[in-house]
């Protein structure tokens, strides 16, 4: 069952594209990191299923209902937690999400239960006497991520849940994400690839607007990126070059002299191959001691880079022979 | 709207947390306090007008700081604090609608901003008290005010949310909001002097009146008068105001940034906002209709009220084409007095001039477009009073004129001067002693009666022609109709006129026997002697031609002066008794009985259902009459008679019992058996002799009174009836009147001691309670 379906998605601000035809389906207790780097849209599209914004074309259903025609049932839908977490600081914690309850229409007998019960998954219950403005940013978050649970949604969308924190907290908030996906669809975004690659059981990669990619994230590194085999060794390059570059399913990428007599080799490998046991006998045969060899599997890093950077890269290349070409 | 209540609830708990909020509250009241504690020492001092005393408090300049900047710093904070800090996006991505968040956030603010002001009404409370002012003062105004405020407050508030919504720079927001309540507050009052005469731009002054929001709570929610087609006004701006800040708060939905509306969406705006102010004008207009407009009236006493029969006449003006100009001449009252006589005699003129507007406001406001009502003051076009005074014939300062032009006939007028008919002045030149504090002697304005001055005026002018009343001569022994002292009936005299009756003598060996044929009422006060056989004819004649008589008997210490009736009783079918009547004061103690109280004047108990004496009835007004006699009925009555009781002692009347020496025992029976009801007034009717030129039989009419009441001694009491008497019998129904005055004036006296406690209530006390609230909600908030 898909819980956010979205199609040909448009915002514009002015003449600027936000989020440019965008389309995707969340299924029913996925995990879906939304990821890209700043300025990719991926808050916009945050905004928009939220209903903070009204997109400028396209369609969005949430939850079974359409942002546009039905923003009060998609907002029942959601648990939300912006990306800079703006709370009201003259409030206690407690004060804020009974606030918050009430305001999502959380009937008032069963108000005490569910901010405690929020209170206590988010684990904020330590400083819930506290005021909103006095806690520690990781509190924040989490009174945050209390907020978006407090109502009980189907649906909890995280925009940026991470940013800001420190590594301790920043765990804790990724064990705390992975606890509630046992509940509920989780829509979270972030430019931070770790947390995305650790949580999530798919990744939405988009970038300028535009959907690159989407997968789970070791098929999406799998089957964009090739595996590369690293060697170094006693031998001159050339000789290494010759040797191993002499076997099939290996691209050499690149030989370096380390000096010392060592010399390094790295090559692309097919997707399935284990070349190391070939590449060991050849060496064995030319007598060349082996300090290394292993196969280094691609890290969505990497991925990332390649489909943002790298395709900027290309585009104002292209851009650039087109206007070459004027 | 379970989203604006959220709202609501969590925007006044903001509210109350915040320390600003406390800061405000302290600044009011330690302003406001001191005002307060200066305005209940000068008014001590001079004696003012303690029912004025709240309306006053809510005239300082604390009030206008507390409209003027208030509102603005209060909901600056709604919106464009969401904004900056972003929490707008968690706002609204709840599932609750714009228009819940707006009300929610707006009407929080306006319970917080009543919440700062009610403490000025507990704060009046509390000076009633004995340890300070001791004093009752006139809560009417005070709730009046209330609503003003919360009236403007609401349309102020909901200008300030509008203003939050535009921008996320809280100052800017307070300061669009305050430059609006600037305007709000002081343009109007600029226009209306630069407008000039009213009548040349009818629709802008109406158009300045309705904007007038500070004036409007001046002039009347202070004062306790509220007029409902005000309340539109002020619902339809409010409205607007909420409309647009929706509309400004869900653009945010839109566009993140407002520049990039398109111009369809302006255009939406733009005729959305239109369609929204048409309605709101709508409302207005729907407001002023008079069908739909009422005034309520709270001042103590319903002193600004027109009296009923006022208010059907002027309602009733417009059917019959009768236009009614009333000018008021009210001089600025100014300049600097020598003296503090000097200086009281400024502020009664000041108070005076103040309760002729007010009235003079009533009868525009009742009168609708048959009456209108020219104020020339300070304010006016002087070239416009310059002709009015030419037109008048008027060179005095502080006269109303009243011109009444009925359909096809000239114009009428009637000229009234604020300090002899509107006014009852206690100067001290005419009373040395009983003034308030001794030692100062200073004028003091007693009694306020224009409504009764205007009223009668008015509708003496409205009566066409001057029904002539008869006084029968030569009956009266020793009685004077022009001795204005004394038990002469010169004041009844001067009201007859004053009402639009004409006053002739009559002496029927002049008129040979016969009473005159423009004779609308013979009146015979105090006869003394039996009337005589060419009288008696005179007048029975007069009776069957439908003619109207008023006998106002009375008990005479002479015996040879308490006539029985005779012959003309004979006719009428009544006799008088030869004791006097009284009867016994009801106060529950056993005195009376004893024989030691003795009682000189008669309560009396009306007939509630006669017109005469209805009104009065139903104003629970006091009638007394000096000793009368029991008006019997006669059984040998002439057939055809139509007598009613009118006027009677009620249960409690004894007649006094002759002593050996020859004078009345005036004590209270000691046996309860000897009370009963004893009549003392009563109306008979007879039909008269048909004439040829009518089928039906004329109807002769005579009242009849046993004891003397209207003389210059009663008729501070008892006019209303006499007058009522005289219009009834002269079929001037429509004028059968008056509720009595019920003002009088009291004085705020404070002595040092008092004046000190007042001090320490105001301006210690009071803000002091919010210093400790706001320091204390501080603490509470940080530490725990």
């Amino acid at each position: 069952m898909r819980m956010i379906s979205v199609r040909q998605l448009q915002k514009n601000y002015g003449p600027t594209i936000a989020v440019d035809g965008l389309s995707f389906d969340v299924a029913k207790g996925e995990v879906v990191g939304f990821l890209g780097p700043n300025g990719a849209g991926k808050t916009t599209t945050i905004r928009v299923l939220t209903c903070f914004h009204v997109a400028s074309g396209g369609s969005a259903i949430v939850g079974g209902f359409d942002v546009r025609t039905q923003p009060l049932e998609v907002r029942r839908q959601i648990g939300y937690l912006p990306e800079n977490v703006p709370l009201y600081p003259d409030l206690r914690v407690e004060e804020y999400l009974w606030y918050r309850a009430a305001l999502k229409g959380v009937p008032h007998r069963n108000r005490r239960s569910a901010v405690g019960r929020a209170m206590e998954k988010a684990g904020v219950v330590e400083v819930r006497r506290k005021l909103v403005g006095q806690v520690s940013r990781g509190y924040r978050q989490r009174t945050g991520i209390a907020d978006a649970l407090v109502a009980d949604p189907p649906i909890l969308i995280l925009d940026e849940p991470t940013s800001g924190l420190d590594p301790n907290q920043r765990l804790r908030i990724k064990e705390l994400v992975r606890e509630l996906a046992q509940e509920h669809t989780i829509l979270f975004s972030s430019h931070i690839l770790a947390e995305v690659q650790d949580v999530s059981s798919r990744i939405l990669l988009i970038h300028r607007g535009r959907l690159r990619a989407d997968g789970a994230p070791k098929e999406l590194v799998a089957s964009n990126a090739r595996r590369r085999l690293c060697l170094q060794a006693h031998a001159n390059p050339a000789l290494l070059l010759s040797s191993v570059g002499a076997l099939p399913g290996l691209q050499i990428v690149e030989v370096l002299d380390l000096g010392l007599g060592i010399a390094s080799l790295v090559a692309t490998i097919d997707k399935d191959a284990d070349p190391r046991d070939a590449v060991a006998s050849v060496l064995l045969q030319q007598q060349v001691l082996v300090r290394e060899l292993r196969i280094e599997q691609p890290s969505l890093e990497e991925y990332f880079f390649a489909v943002t950077e790298g395709a900027d890269r290309s585009e104002e290349i292209a851009a650039r022979q087109g206007e070459e070409a004027l | 709207m379970n989203g604006a209540f959220v709202t609501f609830r969590k925007e006044l708990q903001s509210y109350c947390y915040s320390p600003v909020s406390y800061l405000i509250a302290v600044v009011f009241y330690l302003w406001h306090g001191a005002l307060v504690t200066n305005l209940a020492k000068s008014f001590a001092s001079a004696q003012a007008d303690r029912e004025l005393f709240p309306t006053y408090s809510y005239g300082l300049s604390s009030t206008f700081f507390m409209v003027l900047l208030v509102p603005g710093i209060l909901t600056m904070r709604c919106f464009a604090e969401e904004r900056r800090s972003g929490s707008i996006e968690m706002l609204m991505t709840a599932p609750v609608r714009d228009l819940g968040v707006v009300l929610g956030k707006w009407f929080a603010a306006v319970t917080f901003f009543l919440l700062l002001w009610l403490p000025t009404v507990l704060l009046l409370w509390l000076l009633t008290w004995s340890p300070f002012l001791n004093a009752d003062l006139a809560f009417g105004p005070v709730f009046a005010a209330y609503l003003g405020m919360f009236l403007l407050s609401a349309l102020l508030l909901s200008f300030g949310c509008f203003a939050s919504s535009l921008t996320d720079n809280l100052l800017l927001a307070a300061i669009l909001a305050i430059l609006f309540n600037v305007a709000l507050l002081q343009v109007p009052s600029l226009l209306r002097g630069y407008i000039g005469d009213p009548k040349e731009h009818p629709y802008l002054a109406q158009l300045v009146d309705k904007l007038d929001v500070n004036g409007n709570f001046q002039q009347w929610f202070a004062r306790g008068l509220i007029d409902t087609s005000q309340i539109w006004f002020y619902v339809g701006a409010t409205t607007f105001f909420l409309f647009l800040c929706v509309q400004s708060f869900s653009a945010r939905r839109v566009e993140n940034r407002m520049q990039w509306r398109t111009l369809g969406s302006w255009f939406n705006l733009a005729l959305s906002a239109t369609l929204m102010l048409a309605v709101a004008v709508l409302l207005v207009w729907l407001g002023e209709r008079p069908r739909l407009r009422t005034l309520i009236d709270m001042t103590p006493g319903q002193r600004a009220s027109v009296d009923p029969v006022t208010q059907e006449l002027l309602r009733g003006l417009l059917n019959e084409g009768v236009k009614v100009e009333i000018h008021a001449f009210l001089t600025p009252v100014g300049g600097n007095p020598q003296d503090e006589y000097q200086a009281q005699r400024l502020r009664i003129f000041q108070r005076l001039q103040e309760l002729t507007r007010v009235l003079l406001r009533q009868y525009d406001f009742l009168g609708g477009d048959a009456v209108q009502v020219f104020l020339h003051d300070q304010n006016s076009d002087p070239n416009a009073e310059r002709e009015a005074h030419q037109r008048f014939g008027t060179t005095d300062p502080d006269v109303v004129v009243v011109s009444v032009q009925l359909p096809g006939k000239a114009a009428r007028t009637r000229k009234l001067s604020l300090e002899g008919d509107f006014a009852v002045l206690d100067l001290p030149e005419l009373k040395q002693s009983n003034l308030p504090v001794p030692g100062v002697k200073v004028p003091i304005l007693k009694d306020f009666k224009g409504e009764l001055a205007l009223s009668s005026a008015l509708k003496g002018l409205l009566v066409q022609g001057a029904p002539v009343i008869y006084m029968l001569n030569g009956n009266s022994l020793g009685l004077s109709w022009l001795d204005n002292t004394g038990d002469g009936y010169g004041q009844l005299h001067k009201m007859l006129i004053g009402n639009g009756f004409d006053v002739k003598e009559l002496n029927l060996t002049i008129s040979r026997g016969v009473v005159p044929k423009d004779a609308s009422l013979v009146m015979v006060m105090e006869p003394r002697r039996e009337f005589a056989d060419t009288e008696v004819r005179a007048l029975t004649e007069y009776l069957n031609r439908g003619g109207r008589l008023f006998l106002g008997y009375s008990f005479s210490g002479n015996p040879d002066w308490n006539s029985d009736g005779g012959a003309l009783g004979r006719a009428l079918g009544f006799q008088l008794g030869r004791e006097p009547v009284f009867h016994r004061v009801n106060d529950g103690s056993s005195e009376g009985f004893d024989g030691s109280r003795k009682v000189q004047k008669i309560d009396l108990m009306v007939n509630q259902k006669h017109p005469i004496t209805q009104r009065i009835w139903l104003g629970q007004q006091l009638l007394q009459f000096d000793a009368a006699r029991e008006l019997i009925l006669r059984t040998d009555a002439p057939k055809g008679l139509r007598r009613e009781e009118l006027l009677s002692t009620g249960g409690l009347g004894w007649l006094a019992i002759q002593k050996q020496d020859g004078d009345w025992d005036l004590s209270a029976p000691r046996i309860p058996n000897a009370l009963r009801p004893i009549t003392v007034g009563m109306t008979i009717e007879l039909d008269g002799t048909k004439t040829p030129e009518s089928d039906k039989a004329p109807t002769g009419i005579a009242v009849v009174t046993s004891g003397v009441f209207c003389n210059n001694m009663g008729i501070s009491i008892n006019g209303d009836l006499a007058l009522n008497i005289c219009n009834w019998l002269t079929d001037r129904r429509v004028l059968l009147d008056i509720r009595g005055s019920g003002y009088k004036a009291t004085y705020l006296q404070m002595n040092e001691a008092q004046s000190q406690r007042v001090k320490w209530l105001l301006v210690v006390f009071a803000p002091g309670t919010f210093l400790l609230l706001g320091v204390a909600m501080f603490f509470i908030r940080r530490r725990i």
